[in-house]
């Protein structure tokens, strides 16, 4: 289910957005690494986040000291976004009030991404969201240099679209455990609260058994399964024959090969 | 057995050293010398090993406090390092034993010594160090997330350990084919005379039959070995490309599942090279009985791995079956006639029982018990219940320490004792061999106990559901020590018969 989420969602293709205000846009972001996809809950679980100053509009705080409290739920986004941000928050939102525990289980924490924001801009998207204020919802800031690490650490991507002056990026919501090691990833910008209920369960150290759906790009696979047609052959399963195929030949190869000597010396058979 | 109220010590008589040969003079002493050495290097590293065993179940017994990834690192070098000392001393007893008819490579086994090494220290780096802890069958998609527990070195370090002796065993397998093919034809390697003409029994021995077919098999093991590192490496190295699990799980066990056999192979071949000697029969034919077995083998070894699939529920049902068949198959022919030319040779003799025929009879004994141990697991029905239980570990510990071990602890005395002279004293042999004895089945018996008991196997500390896995562990410690006891007896008989070869050769 979730593959199906991210199909939908990597497209998090913001709109467009006033000319003015995208001048940076590409310069403040370039240098990404990563490509985009889908985020790999299973190339970063139980990788422990770096730490990084948090500014918000009323404190300054640090990743590290906010995890002392608690568990943190943790995403990325930017106050420009016209696309998937704020409906993600609101989302998640509705997902928390249904669910409970927020302060007593685990708290917030929205960072962005976006250099050219400064906590004024993440306290006006918490006011946006109905947050304002609220002692457990944490909307802030921190430097670039934090923004590259965090984001290194988590695979996040971003992508300056200089044609629309946005910047695409996936939707994550990242459960850290109070060791500050990544737990989940919940991919995509409706949140459902059955998901999150899992996120927070495992961000309290309970065990949740989940397993990869099977991906694309498998090449070799012994066996297809299509309903209508049912098991199919398919190219993984020479690679099985291989080892027996070759060995066959190899041998009769070496006992040929043989056949030169065993003619040519004395007392041979 | 009136012959040891008479006489306490016995001379070595020549069984492993005896004329006949390919090699010249000074070849033969280089070939000698090259396979104490292999011996010696696996039984040196053999009870460090079984300490790897002993701090394992002390954890288990909840007597010895350790961190789960020192358990596994532990479990990883053990169950590695096991199969792979037990598979270069019996290729290297192997190849002494092949060159009384055909010419193995002496420079070739030379370079495999040193490469083996080299992979021994990277293996030893890649768990203790590194603590690449995946378990011996380092099951895809695992060694590609670490999660923090290693690093990525420790990984490399690991594949590198696997492609270093992988090439290197399978170069010295296909020496020893070339070896023999270069006397022999393969249907006459593989007693197809006997087999399908009307020719009563071969002249081709038996342990050439039975060494072609294991070579063979090793070497479609080995293969899918290079598939599967391949295809790992495929995944690591590329972006995007992923593996299909289903078909990563079936390639580490085909390679897993040859290579076991193929080692007990390895000392069954010795046996029906030496063991007529020992009871003074002269040697073993190849009768249709022995050639039938072992060609059957030839194939179901290759299909019989499916056992290890069962419950992996997209297999489809046809292969799941055919491990069923194949298992049965496999195991009841090769090990039924074993067993019969063993008892019939043994009974049918007044041999003198010494340390090296007390353990080669009890190794095939060990391999028959193991044996029905893993047809029972090999069942369909029976697996639902006993997968992933101890009785895993506990069939494979009874073919492997009490059957193939003892074989080749059986010829590496032997061959020490022929090399340096030196007699042996009858009743501290036949003291090690019940210490050995005792011991092993002291320890296999809470495997099995603890097996069809519902105890997990792999659990460093058992949770309170089984629980009762403590217990069992307490009481296989004492039997783990007495095993111990018994090894260094062991080593230090063996190896003073060594220093004594040696020091006789320099004056
Ligand atoms: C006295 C001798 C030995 C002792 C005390 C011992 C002990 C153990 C223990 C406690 C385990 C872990 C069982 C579990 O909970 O899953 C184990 C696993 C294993 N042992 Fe042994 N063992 C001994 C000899 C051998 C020998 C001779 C071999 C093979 C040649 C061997 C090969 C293995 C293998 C392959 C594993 C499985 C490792 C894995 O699951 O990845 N062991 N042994
Ligand atoms: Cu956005």
């Amino acid at each position: 289910m979730r593959a199906r989420f991210f199909c939908t969602l990597t497209l998090i293709g913001c709109l467009t957005m006033p000319l003015a205000a995208g001048k940076g846009t590409s310069a403040g972001l370039a240098g990404q690494p990563l490509k985009p996809g889908i985020p790999r809950e299973d190339f970063y679980i139980f990788r422990k986040i770096p730490d990084a100053p948090v500014f918000t509009l009323e404190r300054q705080t640090s990743i590290y000291r906010l995890l002392e409290k608690g568990p943190l739920l943790f995403t990325l986004v930017y106050t420009r976004c016209n696309g998937v941000c704020y409906p993600m928050i609101r989302s998640l939102r509705s997902a928390v009030e249904r669910l409970g525990g927020l302060g007593t289980d685990y708290r917030i924490l929205v960072l962005s991404f976006d250099p050219r924001d400064e906590p004024e801009d993440m306290a006006a998207m918490a006011r946006v969201e109905g947050l304002s204020g609220h002692p457990h919802w944490i909307f802030g800031t921190t430097g670039p240099e934090n923004i590259r690490q965090l984001v290194a650490s988590v695979g996040y991507w971003r992508q300056p679209d200089s044609l629309k002056q946005q910047v695409n990026h996936p939707a994550v919501l990242i459960g850290l455990n109070r060791n500050g090691q990544i737990v989940r990833f919940l991919v995509g910008a409706s949140i459902a609260p059955a998901r999150l209920a899992e996120v927070i369960k495992e961000m309290r150290g309970e065990f949740v058994p989940s397993y990869p759906l099977p991906r694309k790009n498998v090449i070799f696979s012994c066996f297809q399964y299509q309903a209508d047609k049912g098991l199919k052959l398919n190219w993984g399963f020479a690679l099985l024959l291989m080892p027996g195929v070759v060995t066959l030949g190899g041998s009769l190869w070496i006992f040929h090969r043989g056949a030169h000597q065993r003619r040519s010396a004395p007392g041979g058979f | 057995m009136e012959a040891t109220t008479i006489q306490s010590t016995r001379q070595p008589e020549p069984i492993i050293l005896i004329q006949e040969t390919t090699l010249t003079g000074e070849e033969q002493a280089q070939f000698k010398k090259l396979t104490l050495v292999w011996l010696t290097t696996a039984l040196a590293l053999f009870p460090i090993l079984v300490i790897l065993g002993l701090l394992m179940r002390g954890s288990q017994a909840a007597i010895l406090k350790m961190s789960p990834e020192l358990f596994y690192a532990f479990m990883t070098l053990h169950g590695l390092g096991m199969v792979g000392i037990w598979y270069i001393a019996g290729m290297a007893g192997a190849g002494l034993l092949l060159s009384r008819y055909v010419r193995p490579s002496l420079a070739l086994s030379r370079g495999v010594f040193w490469a083996t090494l080299v992979a021994v220290v990277l293996l030893i780096v890649a768990t203790l160090i590194g603590k690449f802890i995946t378990g011996w069958y380092f099951l895809y998609p695992l060694p590609l997330y670490p999660a923090d527990v290693w690093k990525p070195w420790a990984t490399l370090a690991f594949f590198a350990f696997l492609t270093i002796a992988g090439v290197a065993w399978t170069l010295w397998t296909v020496d020893y084919l070339r070896a023999i093919a270069s006397r022999y034809s393969l249907k006459r390697a593989l007693a197809w005379d006997v087999l399908f003409k009307k020719v009563k029994e071969s002249d081709v021995p038996p342990m050439i039959l039975i060494l072609t077919v294991s070579l063979i098999s090793a070497l479609a093991g080995f293969l899918a070995a290079v598939v599967l590192i391949a295809l790992f490496a495929a995944e690591a190295l590329s972006s995007g490309f992923t593996n299909d699990a289903l078909l990563m799980k079936n390639l580490v066990f085909y390679f897993g599942h040859v290579l076991v056999n193929i080692t007990m192979y390895l000392g069954v071949a010795m046996v029906y090279e030496l063991f007529p000697a020992f009871a003074e029969k002269g040697k073993l034919t190849t009768k249709w009985m022995v050639a039938a077995a072992w060609n059957a083998s030839l194939l179901l070894v290759n299909l019989a791995y499916f056992h290890h699939l069962y419950m992996d529920f997209v297999q489809p049902g046809l292969l799941q079956k055919l491990g069923q068949i194949a298992s049965y198959l496999v195991s009841v022919p090769a090990g039924v006639v074993t067993i019969i030319s063993v008892l019939s040779l043994a009974f049918g003799s007044r041999m003198t029982w010494r340390l090296p025929s007390l353990l080669f009879f009890l190794g095939v004994m060990g391999w028959a018990i193991g044996g029905m141990a893993a047809v029972v697991d090999s069942t369909i029905v029976v697996n639902f219940r006993f997968h992933n239980t101890l009785w895993v570990p506990a069939h494979f510990h009874t073919y492997y320490l009490a059957g193939v071990v003892f074989m080749i602890l059986g010829f590496a005395f032997q061959y020490a004792a022929e090399l340096s002279g030196k007699a042996e004293n009858l009743r501290l042999g036949r003291w090690l061999t019940a210490l050995l004895t005792v011991g092993a089945y002291g320890f296999l018996s809470m495997f099995f106990y603890a097996g069809a008991h519902s105890v997990p196997r792999r659990y460093a500390v058992y949770p309170s559901e089984v629980h009762q896995g403590a217990g069992y562990a307490q009481v296989a410690i004492v039997f783990i020590l007495l095993i111990l006891t018994g090894v260094i007896i062991y080593l230090w008989e063996y190896g003073r018969r060594c220093v004594h070869a040696f020091s006789a050769h320099s004056h």
